[in-house]
């Protein structure tokens, strides 16, 4: 099982450095160990999170991808579908079994055909819109629909701490 | 502030550990000690009566003794040394004595000694109303001779005892000590009796309850109810004594029976024990809680309040042991030794889920099974359909079969990875338990009956309908088919099928299951395939969404759906 998933890591490692997508960055830590990758994403125009680069670890699974990979953000990031520590709570990280909120079709969950580039592009997407209806960071929920301005300058705080300054 | 939670205190304070190391008289000499001090005052008070009381009564006496006031009234003519003559001299005088005389001819009793026993002894058969009686009986307590008279009148003797008691002050706390001594007796004999030997444990927490009992009690008298008098002082304690008494007994019930229920064969005769001593505490409460009521009517209605919530809490305790007792001997009757305990409970609800775990599994892997099946057997005929192209699950070229990485997957899930179509035999409603709602209301109270079909029930009660007062409800129960192919789509017709086919005939890169939701619509061939073409057709690419809802940051899916269907 390992051995497909190397290979399997192995060619979306492949593909994501030759066609590189436009913000994202991916690739595993250490050459020795392909199930532990890090990626930086950066934050996409036009919204709070623009000119960010908040880097995340990804921990690929031994039967993958017939198990979704996890992902947690390394750094400090204000958002309503990211736990406060990191965990990025999106459906396409969900294994179809299980179904944490409860309101998630197996549509949208995660399925051997998607892939490291998909997470990614989801997770600029989700960065961009986010969901306060399922919310993993309730605060950041609450900030997001009641307080934007409040969000926005939480998210300018996030950002700059993203690029050290 | 401290008012009456003591005895739930099971560890011994401070002066309990303090006053455990005091050596405490044993029983036995404690007993034979308040024995020697009563039979002090008792002669003491005896002497008292022989030598200061004389015939003459005085009104107190009287008054003291419930002798009739017109005794003290009657002026004697002899000296007080000469009390039969005196008796004599009354009887002779006061008409009520007349017939008494009359009745007697041979009544000569002026001789000393010589009919009097005969006298005695008659007056007390046929003249028993209590004054002749008492009034003899003084006389003849003074008088020696009388003796065996005396000793047969004994209450009497008594009585006058007691009154010299209550007078001198040391014969009080000989009275006192006596009624402890007696208490004590009282519940040695109980224990002999009902519980036999005391186990340790059962001494410690005796002693500890006795001893928190004590001390807390202490503090109540003399410190929340700033108890002045003498009189008062020793009421309380003698209540509390009381209360203190069956708080103990209690306690001793309590723990035995608790060693009772876990050893595993006892004697139903030690069950029976304990109940009918329960029974007695009961009772004594039940007194108790009345005195209390009677001091609330009659004195103060704080004082009661303090008495009676004491006792409400024994009663409470008491109540609580008899029921588990009672319940213990009824379950042991009924059932033996099967009880249904929380434990129980729990791990039938557990073996519940475990059931229902195994149901899905088991269904899971039927489904697979079945979808492997289909799968082969129709990759035989899509083979020409479907260009080499590489494996999406893998991403290898030179996949040995594509078919056993979809295979690995579909054991996990039975759906198509790219268009997420499930492929199980089972409606896309068993997916979604809550099915279609309910009948409407047939707001009569009344249960409809669910349309044929579908297994749920709605039952609405309004109760407004009847009484204004009365509240108005709706239940609905909503079943989840477990088993797989009993209930088909309704719409589903082969018909359908059959047009879906065509289409999908034109349109292989377009899912079933898309064509046929656009058929039920349509009812056209022709026309879904006029939408298709339009583009109004959304074929569900993989649909990226942010957590539950439909936030579509959605990525070119691949085209080649794995589903050969």
């Amino acid at each position: 099982m390992a051995g497909s998933a190397l290979k399997r890591l192995m060619a979306e490692y492949k593909q994501l450095t030759l066609n590189p997508p436009e913000g994202i960055i991916a690739g595993p830590v250490d050459e020795e160990n392909f199930f532990e990758w890090e990626a930086l994403i950066m934050g996409p125009q036009d919204t709070c999170f623009e000119g960010g680069v908040f880097p995340a670890r990804l921990t690929f699974p031994p039967d993958y991808p017939l198990s979704p990979p996890k992902m947690k953000f390394t750094c400090e990031i204000f958002h309503p579908n990211i736990y406060s520590d990191g965990r990025v709570c999106i459906s396409i990280l969900h294994a179809p079994g299980d179904d944490p909120m409860g309101y998630e079709t197996s549509a949208e969950r995660w399925s051997p055909v998607q892939s490291v580039e998909k997470i990614l592009l989801s997770v600029v997407s989700m960065l961009a819109e986010p969901n306060d209806e399922s919310a993993a960071n309730v605060d950041a929920a609450k900030t997001w629909r009641d307080d934007r301005n409040g969000f926005e300058e939480i998210a300018q705080v996030t950002v700059r701490k993203s690029l050290g300054l | 502030m401290y008012l009456w939670c003591d005895g739930q205190h099971d560890t011994p304070t401070m002066p309990a550990i303090l006053l455990e190391r005091l050596p405490l008289p044993s029983l036995r000499s404690y007993v034979s000690f308040s024995v020697l001090v009563l039979a002090l005052a008792t002669f003491y008070a005896h002497q008292t009566v022989r030598t200061k009381m004389n015939f003459n009564p005085d009104t107190e006496v009287v008054e003291e003794l419930g002798l009739p006031p017109e005794l003290a009234n009657i002026t004697l003519p002899y000296s007080n040394d000469e009390h039969f003559y005196n008796l004599m001299y009354v009887m002779r005088v006061e008409t009520w004595c007349i017939w008494v005389r009359l009745s007697s001819a041979t009544f000569d009793v002026r001789h000393e000694g010589g009919d009097l026993v005969h006298m005695g002894t008659f007056v007390l058969r046929d003249f028993c109303t209590s004054f002749d009686v008492r009034l003899l009986m003084y006389v003849m307590r003074v008088k020696t001779w009388c003796i065996w008279v005396r000793l047969s009148s004994a209450t009497f003797d008594v009585r006058l005892l007691m009154y010299v008691m209550r007078v001198e002050t040391w014969c009080i706390w000989t009275l006192v000590n006596t009624c402890y001594c007696l208490l004590i007796l009282l519940g040695k004999l109980i224990q002999n009796i009902v519980f036999g030997e005391l186990r340790v444990s059962e001494q410690q927490h005796l002693k500890d309850k006795f001893w928190n009992f004590v001390f807390y009690k202490f503090i109540f008298i003399f410190g929340v109810m700033n108890v002045q008098s003498m009189e008062e002082v020793v009421l309380w304690v003698a209540w509390f004594s009381a209360l203190g008494f069956l708080h103990l007994l209690t306690q001793v019930c309590k723990d035995r029976f608790e060693y009772l229920s876990f050893s595993p064969a006892t004697p139903r005769v030690s069950h029976v024990k304990l109940l009918s001593l329960l029974t007695c505490i009961f009772t004594s409460c039940c007194v108790l809680l009345a005195a209390s009521a009677w001091v609330a009517l009659h004195i103060s209605l704080t004082i009661c309040a303090f008495l009676g919530a004491e006792c409400f809490l024994l009663l409470l305790k008491c109540l609580y042991v008899m029921l588990r007792l009672l319940s213990r001997l009824c379950a042991v009757e009924l059932h033996g030794n099967i009880f249904l305990s929380m434990a129980s409970l729990v791990i039938c609800m557990q073996l519940r889920f475990l059931f229902y775990e195994f149901q899905r599994r088991i269904k899971r892997h039927k489904n697979y099974l079945k979808v492997v099946k289909d799968m082969e057997a129709k990759s035989a005929e899509t083979t020409v359909l479907s260009p080499p192209m590489c494996c999406l699950v893998c991403s290898n070229n030179r996949s040995p079969s594509p078919s056993s990485c979809l295979r690995s997957w579909l054991e996990q899930d039975t759906s198509c990875p790219t268009c997420r179509t499930a492929l199980s035999e089972t409606p896309q409603g068993e997916r979604n338990p809550m099915g279609p709602p309910g009948a409407p209301n047939v707001a009569d109270g009344i249960v409809p009956p669910a349309p044929q079909g579908t297994t749920n029930h709605f039952f609405h009660f309004d109760g407004s309908r009847y009484v204004s007062w009365l509240p108005s409800f709706s239940v609905e129960v909503t079943h989840t088919n477990l088993l797989p192919g009993q209930q088909a789509h309704a719409t589903q017709t082969s018909q359908l099928d059959n047009m879906a086919r065509e289409v999908q005939v034109v349109f292989p890169s377009i899912p079933q299951q898309v064509i046929m939701e656009d058929l039920r619509v349509t009812r056209s061939v022709d026309q879904t395939i006029d939408n298709i073409l339009e583009g109004r057709l959304i074929v569900p690419q993989v649909r990226l969404a942010v957590c539950a809802t439909g936030e579509t940051g959605c990525a070119s899916g691949e085209t080649g759906c794995v589903c050969h269907r």
